[in-house]
């Protein structure tokens, strides 16, 4: 990963720090910052960054702060650059601070607020250059100075001697915030939380005080829990899906969640495990309902007993601290939130994923009560269409290129301008599929991505999200790549299996396809196979829709 | 004097033993004028002492540093 840091002040013991995440890219110069968005040969052009992030520390131009025009004149300029170097890197996101107007001083009673206008003036061109289409965000400076306050941010002692204002506990969080960033950009995250019930999603024990006599209001003591429930709703409603782990009676759970004013609903949950089994056993049993890795789990309880058991028995559960004071509790889930979920972009289908997954669990309940899997498919009237990939179609791909491990034959991971490029390439194309059933739609589940040379193709990438594994949707891909491909006059396929800790269901995929070993290793299986003796069309889909 | 260049060492991610009382602003490779605000910083916050911004030019040795940490 490659960040370039562009600022109006010093900020090489900032880059320092950066350089333990990630490498670096720090311009030369004071203030060229502009300069660099702005000239195609600039450094920061030539280092092709995965990101890059401008701080900016609005006293370096304390004079403009004086009036609107002035002002909005400097800011207009600041996303005039910006605004240049995303039209030329269009893949590449850049952060921009929000900045911290804070040398108006000496102010009379009624002195006209500019230090707010202007902060809300470059909050509001972010967002309005975002709605163009600009890969630009909003990187919330302003948030942490508010956090630590102006006295521990700043230090007045490094501005004067070395034009560096930021004090060192300033540079520790921000180094945090723009590292944080930077990964979301990458899109590697959690999937799942999974709650604790008694004493962390309410006050009290509902089993023995009774779900009337819960601690949970919109004041006082219940409200603690009320607000942690209202940020971990907002947090489903990203796309984090929620599961319920407690020791209770169900019957007595019920009733809680029948409370009119419980702001999370059963139905916010996609599993949930209420009884008196071990935790570690329930949450191993709903990661293979889910299809997800236990690593994508992440574990709130109060009681400690329960989380040193989940630390020790599933290790790769990432168990969080409980706050021993639980006024801290919004506190503690919002932080859960941006270690562990934070993204940078909400798709539809991370809006729809509980409803998803939610439909998922009652195919399987159908799947069980079927016939043959054969019978069972064709009932669920799957619908399947496959094109190149289009430009609105990219986030989610990149999305998916980097957070599938099960069904993913290389592993491979890309950036969204390498999968641009590929799918932009002559010598590439990158194959989206989207799916549906009479459950609900799955938006884009899979991707293909075929490189060629010759008269042959390889396939670099074959991926799939696990919602759809065991419906025989590879096989129909599968089927659809080999007209595509004989339409290209393609003789010859090629394949790679690269074993990971993860990607067991794919182990023996090529084979079932029949493709034909060719070299073989512990890590890596190599095939190839005529593109005649690709498999064909399955019959339990209801349609499906190429446009190859 | 040992604990405050283990303190220092740490700061500049080196071995102690590299460091001594004459170690020089300048000389010494990881001692830049970047690292040097950041050990006026550091030692500021570790030792809970304000180091005038005028003298900030003027430290030249750890031994120098050393004597603003002891105040």
């Amino acid at each position: 990963m490659k960040i370039a840091i562009l600022s109006n002040v010093t900020v090489d013991l900032l880059a320092g720090m950066l350089a333990k995440s990630a490498e670096v890219y720090l311009a030369a110069g004071f203030d060229t910052w502009q300069q660099e968005m702005i000239m195609p040969t600039s450094g920061l052009c030539e280092s092709r960054p995965d990101s890059v992030a401008v701080l900016l520390h609005a006293n370096a131009y304390a004079d403009a702060w004086r009036a609107k025009e002035d002002g909005e004149s400097i800011i207009d300029g600041w996303l005039e650059a910006i605004g240049s170097f995303s039209r030329r890197f269009p893949t590449t996101p850049v952060f921009v601070s929000s900045i911290d107007v804070c040398n108006l001083k000496c102010r009379y009673g009624s002195e006209t607020r500019l230090d707010e206008y202007f902060e809300n003036y470059l909050v509001e061109r972010i967002e309005e250059t975002r709605a163009k289409g600009y890969n630009v965000y909003l990187l919330p400076v302003k948030d942490v100075v508010a956090e630590l306050g102006r006295r521990n941010f700043y230090s007045a002692k490094m501005w004067y001697y070395g034009a560096m204002p930021y004090s060192m506990k300033a540079l520790a969080a921000l180094n945090e915030l723009i590292v944080r960033y930077a990964n979301a950009a990458k899109g590697a995250k959690k999937k799942c939380l999974a709650l604790d019930l008694d004493n962390t999603l309410w006050g009290g024990v509902v089993g023995e005080d009774g779900a009337d006599a819960l601690i949970f209001a919109d004041v006082k003591e219940g409200a603690r829990y009320k607000d942690a429930q209202r940020l971990i709703k907002k947090m489903k409603e990203q796309g984090v899906l929620l599961a319920i782990l407690s020791k209770n009676n169900p019957e007595d759970v019920e009733q809680a969640f029948n409370r009119p004013d419980m702001v999370l609903k059963r139905d916010d949950f996609v599993a949930e495990a209420i009884n008196w089994e071990p935790k570690c056993e329930n949450v191993k049993r709903m990661a293979k309902t889910l299809n997800l890795g236990l690593d994508s789990f992440v574990f709130l309880d109060d009681n400690p007993a329960e989380r040193e058991q989940m630390k020790a028995e599933c290790p790769e559960v990432a168990t969080v601290d409980f706050p021993t004071d639980t006024s801290a509790l919004p506190e503690t889930i919002a932080k859960i939130y941006d270690d562990y979920f934070f993204a940078l972009d909400v798709t539809s289908e991370d809006v729809q994923k509980t409803a998803m997954y939610r439909a998922e669990k009652q195919r399987k309940v159908e799947r069980e009560s079927a016939v043959s899997v054969e019978s069972f498919l064709q009932r669920l009237e799957m619908t399947m269409e496959v094109h190149l990939m289009k430009e609105d179609e990219l986030k989610r791909v990149t999305q998916l290129v980097n957070k599938t491990n099960q069904f993913n034959v290389t592993t491979q991971r890309y950036g969204e301008e390498e999968i641009q490029r590929l799918g932009a390439s002559d010598r590439s194309d990158v194959v989206v599929v989207h799916m549906a059933d009479k459950y609900g739609d799955q938006g884009l589940v899979a991707v293909i991505i075929l490189r060629y040379d010759e008269k042959n193709a390889t396939i670099d990438s074959f991926l799939m999200s696990c919602r759809v594994m065991g419906r025989e949707a590879e096989m129909e891909i599968m089927a659809t790549v080999k007209k595509f491909l004989q339409k290209k006059g393609i003789a010859l396929l090629r394949a790679i299996y690269r074993k990971t800790a993860k990607n067991a269901p794919v182990a023996e995929l090529f084979e079932k396809f029949g493709f034909e070993l060719t070299e073989s290793s512990d890590t890596e299986k190599r095939y190839r196979i005529n593109v005649d003796a690709l498999p064909n069309k399955t019959n339990v889909f209801k349609e499906v829709v190429v446009q190859l | 004097m040992e604990d405050f260049i283990a303190f220092i060492a740490k700061v500049m991610e080196v071995d102690p033993l590299e460091l001594n009382e004459e170690t020089t602003f300048g000389k010494y490779k990881k001692w830049d004028s970047v690292m040097h605000m950041r050990l006026v910083m550091e030692v500021e916050e570790e030792y809970d002492v304000e180091i005038p911004i005028d003298e900030v030019p003027n430290i030249k040795t750890l031994k120098q540093l050393f004597d603003y940490a002891k105040k």
